[in-house]
């Protein structure tokens, strides 16, 4: 009988996240492992994006620009984040001829819904998570009517170890077996479950 | 709205062929003339770096002219500015190591910004300001170096090119989705300049500077001396020894180099690039073909932070190999690199090339027989070995009882453990393990469940112990084989297992393959009472030995090893090394020569006596 036993599952995995995520940097973000992204995460929601809302932030000495992204919370993964309204901002914009570009900041989109890894409420230049590796898109588009979990290029997200890879999702050095690759990607559901499973582990570890 | 020219376009997209650029490029130019910066790096770094710098402006100032010598309308300039003058919309660009932007905090994740200001009244807004800060945290080892990326250093040059490459308006190519080398990919990479496509991405906003089209830019690839030789029918002729020096100078490049090994073939061959900076992948092919696959590698046995390959073989066969070089993943390109090939050509033997092939034990394991253990020896260099530990397909063999999934594990002379392997289809070489399989002529296992390890091993003594994964009682049969050429230098000269015999536990069954030409003399023991000596308890009393050959004839046997050619069998014992039986013991010793072929070692009590028991196979020299 072949098994997958829990020794060598774990140890797939293990040298599957460590090689993924020691060997990338990103030159302005290292992108997180998954279970990073969820360790360093104060608040994991679910919402629905229902405006951008750029602006110039008169509390600055200088002029400013600053987007507020605000959201419907739809669920809460972690961080109590009540269902409802939330805002979130990032630095950089366009308004009144202004324009302050922040390289390699998520793009928020009204209408769509996302899933978010954001920091502790407080001032950072981005409140996801590793930029644009703690932002994830809702798709309910397929044909078979599952939600699915989207990475900000677009593709699925086919398993958690490519939280880790570039976001273009390309050819990496070194790719290692996952057992829980998706070829279609992720559903919500599982990424919901992974996600608990991780906060679980995370809890455990503290 | 973002404006922005992906790739170049279209039209050169087509003349740069396989080439193409794939750089992102905003439309938001700065106008002609300096590009001026305000290093507030703190002047002078705590120690000389790595490169040879002494200070971070010298850092900054040397980033810069890396794109200064590429573009032509605008040019980056710079002077060392006091620290914390910096200031966010001031019109003034400004570089600087702080644990905030402007107050914002980075965010663990985040090692450098790049804040870029567009004002004015028509699009597209000129850019008219862009800050770059670095974070300070402490756990951010800065430095400044070349060459493959340093996992403990963080090297604020590569860095700093690629952020005064957002400065002149470029962005990542591969968040847009494309593969292309290049500095302005969003990860950092062992490329530690500016590249083709981040120099046409720049070219393509501020013109040609003085450095001029890099190659694939434009008309044919040059690349190296050897090209054309991207196909097999295009190899190089490589000449045992001598290096040449190659390049990937496009993406996709692949180049092919070929030798001849004549005579008896070759040993110890080493095939390797080398180089200062590059990621490749090699691979082997033949003999006399160049769609036979033998081997390839990346990097495994190379220390951290060199990329380039090494295939070593400890023999190949005559004839003509094809070795193909590429950059690993096809994405990059290499602007330098060697490749070498080395052997030693075989001498014909002299006299008898008769040597062990191959030795096994088939035993119980596990429960009141404890875990079976196989010793073996190699001599004279280093060699391949093939180790199986067969449970499950051995009731094609019409063997019951056998256990169901076997777990190897081998440990070296100083019971270090250097191989395991649970189920032999889920090894990292299992092909090989397959292809080595057959050209030895070992049985093709039928259950993936097998044990087997191939390994390279040096001139030492080596133990295996075979057990069964949920530790159930059964037999097991554990085979090693020689996996290299027959006129390799290193030898099996050994192979030993002690374990229950009689009773319950049945006949120790030995074998053995003796493989050439000509004959070769073995000293065989199955040893019972002498191990008392040692320790050991409950030893089978009175052991015998018989010699079968292939035919299941008795070719030879022992009772009681000084009855008679005690001297002969004294020396022999002196010359293997093995451990000297006492005088008068009934334990049993042979002293035998024999041809090529393959046959068994039978060690039972006399009497049908059960107990422990030690059967050993020397090569007699």
């Amino acid at each position: 009988m072949r098994i997958l036993r829990p020794f060598s599952f774990c140890f797939r995995l293990l040298v599957g996240w460590g090689v993924l995520t020691s060997a990338t940097w990103a030159t302005t973000i290292r992108p997180p492992s998954f279970e990073e992204l969820v360790d360093l995460s104060g608040r994991i929601v679910r919402a629905e994006v229902v405006e951008v809302r750029p602006f110039e932030d008169s509390h600055e000495e200088d002029r400013i620009v600053r987007t507020e992204i605000i959201l419907n919370v739809l669920e809460s993964f972690d961080g109590n984040v009540p269902v409802g309204e939330l805002r979130i901002r990032h630095l950089g914009g366009e308004v009144n001829g202004l324009r302050l570009e922040v390289g390699a900041m998520p793009k928020f989109e009204s209408g769509k819904e996302v899933v978010l890894f954001l920091h502790s409420e407080g001032r950072f230049i981005c409140p996801t998570v590793g930029w644009g590796h703690g932002k994830y898109r809702v798709d309910r588009t397929a044909s078979d009517g599952v939600a699915r979990i989207i990475r900000s290029n677009g593709l699925p997200l086919q398993s958690i170890a490519q939280v880790a890879e570039p976001i273009h999702g390309g050819p990496m050095k070194a790719q290692s077996f996952d057992p829980l690759s998706q070829p279609d990607g992720l559903s919500l559901a599982q990424f919901r479950q992974l996600v608990s499973n991780q906060i679980q582990a995370g809890r455990q570890d503290r | 709205m973002s404006w922005r020219r992906l790739g170049g376009a279209c039209v050169l997209s087509l003349i740069w062929g396989s080439a193409a650029p794939a750089f992102v490029a905003d439309d938001n130019e700065w106008p002609n003339g300096n590009i001026n910066y305000q290093i507030r790096l703190g002047g002078s770094a705590s120690g000389p770096l790595i490169d040879g710098a002494n200070s971070w402006t010298t850092v900054a100032l040397d980033a810069m002219a890396e794109w200064n010598r590429h573009i032509n309308d605008v040019q980056f300039t710079g002077q060392e500015a006091s620290v914390g003058g910096e200031g966010q919309t001031n019109l003034v660009n400004d570089l600087f190591f702080s644990s905030t932007i402007y107050g914002d905090a980075f965010g663990s994740q985040t090692l450098a910004v790049t804040l870029s200001l567009f004002q004015g009244f028509s699009q597209p807004l000129p850019r008219v300001e862009s800050d770059i800060v670095f974070n300070n945290k402490s756990e951010l080892n800065w430095n400044s170096y070349r060459g493959a990326r340093r996992f403990d250093v963080d090297d604020l040059r590569r860095v700093l090119i690629h952020e005064l490459g957002h400065a002149l308006g470029l962005d990542h190519p591969d968040d847009a989705g494309q593969s292309v080398s290049a500095i302005m990919n969003a990860l950092v990479s062992d490329i530690d300049t500016v590249v083709t496509d981040d120099i046409l991405g720049g070219q393509s906003m501020y013109g040609v500077g003085v450095a001029g089209v890099p190659d694939g830019g434009g008309g044919t690839p040059s690349g190296d001396d050897f090209e054309d030789d991207d196909v097999p029918a295009d190899a190089t002729t490589i000449t045992n020894g001598v290096s040449q020096t190659h390049s990937i100078h496009e993406i996709g490049d692949k180049d092919w180099v070929k030798f001849t090994v004549g005579g008896l073939g070759a040993e110890d061959v080493v095939i390797e690039t080398t180089g200062v900076t590059g990621d490749t992948e090699i691979f082997l092919f033949g003999p006399d073909s160049s769609d036979t696959f033998i081997d390839s590698d990346d990097d495994t046995d190379r220390p951290n932070g060199n990329f380039f390959s090494r295939i070593n073989r400890s023999s190949l066969g005559a004839g003509t190999y094809f070795v193909r070089i590429e950059e690993f993943s096809n994405n990059a390109t290499i602007g330098s690199y060697d490749i070498t090939v080395s052997w030693t050509e075989i001498s014909p033997p002299s006299t008898s090339t008769a040597k062990l092939a191959n030795l096994s034990v088939r035993a119980k394991t596990g429960g009141q027989f404890g875990t079976l253990i196989l010793g073996f020896a190699t001599s004279d260099a280093s060699k391949d070995v093939l180790v199986r530990g067969i449970g499950p397909s051995l009731v094609d063999f019409g063997v019951t009882g056998a256990i169901g999934d076997p777990v190897a594990r081998m440990f070296n002379s100083s019971q270090v453990e250097i191989a395991s392997n649970d189920d032999w289809v889920d090894a990292s070489n299992s092909n090989e393990i397959a292809t080595r399989g057959a050209t030895l002529g070992a049985f093709a296992p039928t259950s993936g469940l097998e044990a087997i390890l191939l390994q390279n091993v040096s001139p030492a003594p080596y133990t295996v112990l075979v057990s069964d994964f949920q530790d159930r009682t059964g037999e097991v049969l554990i085979e090693a084989y020689d996996a290299d050429s027959m006129f390799a230098t290193g030898r099996l000269v050994n192979l030993s297992t002690r374990t229950e015999v009689g009773g319950a536990a049945g006949t120790l069954i030995a074998g053995f393959v003796i493989s050439g030409t000509g004959e070769m003399t073995l000293l065989i023991r199955g040893v019972g009472p002498t191990l008392a000596a040692f320790g050991v308890s409950g030893v089978l009393s009175d052991p015998f030995i018989r010699v079968l050959n292939a035919s299941q004839q008795e070719v030879g046997g022992n009772d009681d090893w000084n009855s008679s050619g005690a001297a002969a069998k004294r020396s022999a014992t002196a010359t293997v090394g093995a451990f000297a039986l006492q005088e008068g013991s009934l334990d049993s010793a042979l002293l035998i020569t024999l041809a090529p072929g393959a046959y068994t070692v039978l060690v039972e009590g006399f009497g049908g006596a059960a107990g422990n028991a030690l059967v050993e196979i020397y090569e007699v020299p």
